[in-house]
């Protein structure tokens, strides 16, 4: 990015209280804006991001406004109005280079009938968005497009944001500011349960709620070596903050927001796991629903633990009994919506939210019972990514059910924070975590972050197969890990080389499709 | 259970119809052997075809697991085909015998392959720690080295030297290699007891930091006896291979030259 562009930048107020001394000297404040940011030039409609997709990077305005749509109707009907946002030409190359254009290539046909017929919020000039996935790592909840011509916006590359927020303080204050904003519209934007609401009954909502957070970030440092000393279910529930416990009076209704709940019950002395909540899961809502007329009787059923990091969004219980529940037609959804208690033995339960297992959503589950360690898999996984197996035929067992260490593709895949150069990344519309090879420098601080041990460093070989040496005689190395078989057609060679069928690759969320293949294969 | 039931039915029912074609060929005053004989070979190279599927991984040609049971189901109808064309009778000339021999052989294993894939897998659970038939060498020598350097640490009390008696007459070679698979094999376990019988009679002549020595090597002898199980078991999962491949492909080969053979002194009217 050239030099004055990145003063124009700096100069804007979002970056007013930015002390560039704050900075180190081998990472200035400069540099991080000229390697880690571009400048989108857009034109109305032109999509900055689409509900839905994957992406780590935050977004500035500089000019002009964007929208972003706040219902699930006007959702759909963007999706009727989608088109790339430049024709490819067969005289293409003879004209100049055009500015960067959205990050996704595509445009709203018709912007101004969307914005006229569905409900946006708009971010005008100096605003952030984007920083709830960013920070997350979670899809991002809504379409964003520009809403006149000449917008520009500064994406920010998530290695950018992180040194931002790790050397200035007034940087961090104000992401965390506008995190703590939008993860709050957010959260209620995720939740089936206010699609059916008022818009201005819900804006009423949204004014009393409250965003909680438990945990921190960072909760993977240590993670490994505390499940390792971990001998039964109420160690690792006595280290996870208490959001709420059973049987207290209930004052709000919950909506998680971000991370993972554990929703455990008495059972004699200690707490049985009965299940965990995601984002867009409601806690309490039932209770309240069932004792509407006995406001005494509302306590909770359960109590819920935050596992690692949670947001949690805190509705007054007078307030769901004001304006929600009117609001809802069908108070039987009530309960689909309320998460029932898991389909999984309760010890297994334990088992995967103990180890936290219930991140993954391909993770690669084996029957001990079926499995003759015939090692099918690892060869059909090694023939297709150049004789090296991407996974290891072991891991964590419970019972009969064996977690192998393959990359699980995680919820929150907390492997992508600390890379420098986002070699390691989301695929923006599969999801699945994938590692450029020609970006990763080695470093191994993905492998070291994953707390499931499922990244391995390889030494990198030439064509001759000859191990690559740096200057200091030692080996080149290279993450490498599950990329669930991207590219290929067929899915996952793992799963399609079992001759036993014991092994499947699996979302632990949908608990019913393990247990039912347990069940099946047994 | 169903699917069983009806994937049976289905084998049956075409080696029914094939019996019944059969049937008809030798009606219309034709040699059924060539008939039903087309039929077995097809079938056989059918079962080919699966070792094609799990030696390419790379070609991912369907779900190998729906192979496997295509294989199996067709063994079943290939073993039906068979007793036809040999009209359930022995055969009479050495090379047919050879042919008959080694058709069983590959049945068989295959059969027994098809049982053992079944029921190992669920014994080994109960204590499977990620044991790989691979890791079992290792595993046992770490166990070896572990009760040698207890049994040195011993010899520093005077009070201990039975333990290192006992190591020498029986311990070492117990840890040397895999011992008792026999016994694993038939799900005995008499040699363990025997083993633990002989420790705890020690006891009795130890002093304190020589009784707590043997209860560590009595956690390793079971441990090492764990290992030996599942040698045996892994071990059988895969020894059956041994025999199925190598029958099949020399089956495969004389199956060649008795085709050869029998069109070459045919009348040339099937
Ligand atoms: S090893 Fe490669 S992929 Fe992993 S953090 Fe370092 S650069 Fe990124
Ligand atoms: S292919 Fe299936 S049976 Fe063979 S080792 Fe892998 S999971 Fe086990």
């Amino acid at each position: 990015m050239p030099r004055d562009l990145v003063d124009r930048i700096l100069s804007q107020p979002v970056f007013s209280d930015v002390a560039p001394g704050d900075f180190p000297s081998d990472l200035s404040l400069h540099d991080i804006i000229a390697n880690d940011s571009r400048v989108l030039d857009l034109a109305s409609g032109d999509i900055v991001f689409r509900q839905g997709t994957y992406g780590t990077s935050l977004f500035v305005v500089l000019e002009g406004d964007v929208c972003g749509l706040t219902t699930a109707a006007g959702e759909k009907a963007a999706r009727r109005y989608e088109r790339p946002n430049r024709k490819p030409s067969a005289f293409g190359w003879l004209r100049p280079q055009p500015a960067e254009r959205s990050a996704t290539g595509l445009r709203l046909k018709k912007p101004a009938k969307i914005t006229s017929r569905f409900p946006t919020a708009r971010h005008e000039r100096n605003s952030i968005f984007g920083e709830v996935a960013a920070l997350t790592r979670s899809p991002r909840s809504n379409t964003i497009f520009a809403d006149c011509d000449g917008t520009q916006v500064l994406e920010i590359r998530w290695p950018g944001v992180r040194d931002l927020r790790h050397w200035s303080d007034a940087f961090r204050r104000r992401i965390d500011e506008a995190y703590r904003r939008d993860a709050l519209d957010e959260a209620l934007r995720q939740c089936a349960l206010f699609d059916q609401v008022d818009p201005d009954v819900l804006k009423m909502i949204r004014s009393c709620a409250e965003l909680t957070s438990y945990g921190s970030f960072g909760w993977t440092h240590g993670f490994q070596t505390a499940v390792s000393r971990q001998t039964d279910a109420d160690g690792a529930i006595d280290r996870e903050p208490a959001i709420v416990r059973q049987n207290d009076y209930l004052d709000d209704v919950l909506v998680i927001g971000a991370g993972f709940a554990r929703l455990s019950e008495k059972l004699h002395a200690g707490d049985r796991t009965v299940g965990y909540l995601t984002p867009g899961d409601v806690y309490g809502l039932d209770c309240v629903a069932a004792d509407a007329s006995n406001t005494r009787r509302r306590s909770a059923r359960h109590s819920l633990y935050g596992m690692g990091y949670v947001d949690v969004i805190r509705i007054p219980v007078a307030v769901v009994d004001a304006h929600l529940l009117p609001a809802i037609d069908d108070v039987g959804q009530i309960s689909s919506l309320t998460p029932s208690v898991a389909d999984l033995p309760s010890r297994m339960l334990d088992f995967m939210v103990d180890s936290r297992l219930v991140n993954g959503t391909r993770a690669m589950a084996i029957n001990m019972d079926r499995c003759v360690n015939c090692d099918d898999c690892v060869r059909a996984c090694a023939a297709t990514h150049d004789e090296i197996p991407r996974f290891k035929r072991h891991g964590p067992v419970h019972n009969r059910l064996m977690i192998a260490h393959a990359c699980m593709h995680c919820i929150d895949p907390v492997c992508l924070i600390d890379c420098p150069t986002e070699a390691i990344h989301r695929d923006p519309v599969s999801g699945t975590v994938v590692i450029q090879d020609a970006s990763c420098i080695g470093c191994g601080t993905c492998a070291a972050a994953c707390p499931y041990d499922n990244i391995q460093m390889e030494a990198v070989r030439n064509s001759e197969g000859a191990f690559l040496i740096d200057e200091d005689g030692a080996h080149i190395q290279r993450a490498t890990k599950c990329d669930f078989c991207a590219g290929r057609s067929g899915g996952p060679a793992c799963q399609r080389a079992c001759p036993h069928d014991a092994l499947i690759r699996v979302d632990i969320k949908s608990a019913e499709n393990l247990s039912d293949w347990l069940k099946h294969t047994h | 259970m169903r699917k069983i039931i009806l994937n049976a039915a289905a084998v049956l029912g075409v080696l029914a119809i094939v019996y019944w074609a059969t049937d008809l060929y030798d009606a219309a005053l034709r040699d059924p052997r060539f008939f039903d004989g087309w039929i077995l070979a097809v079938g056989m190279a059918a079962q080919l075809l699966f070792h094609m599927r799990r030696n390419l991984p790379a070609l991912q040609i369907g779900q190998a697991s729906t192979w496997l049971r295509t294989h199996i189901y067709t063994g079943y109808f290939v073993i039906g085909a068979f007793a036809f064309h040999t009209k359930f009778s022995l055969p009479d000339a050495p090379f047919e015998w050879v042919l008959w021999g080694l058709f069983a052989l590959v049945a068989i294993s295959g059969v027994v392959g098809a049982f053992l894939s079944w029921s190992i897998p669920a014994q080994l659970v109960p204590d499977a720690e990620q044991i790989t038939f691979e890791r079992i060498p290792a595993l046992r020598h770490s166990l070896a080295e572990e009760v040698e350097t207890l049994v040195t640490q011993s010899l520093q009390h005077p009070g201990s030297r039975a333990i290192s008696e006992v190591y020498i007459n029986t311990l070492s070679s117990f840890f040397g290699r895999a011992r008792n698979v026999p016994a694993h094999l038939r799900g005995s376990q008499r040699p363990l007891q025997a083993m633990c019988v002989e420790i705890d009679d020690l006891e009795r002549y130890l002093e304190p930091p020589g009784k707590d020595t043997l209860r560590q090597i009595k956690d390793r002898v079971v441990a090492k006896d764990r290992l030996d199980f599942h040698y045996a078991h892994l071990g059988l999962l895969q020894a059956w291979l041994f025999v199925h491949i190598p029958a099949t492909y020399c089956l495969v080969a004389l199956t060649l030259i008795h085709i050869l053979v029998v069109y070459a002194f045919s009348s040339g009217v099937p």
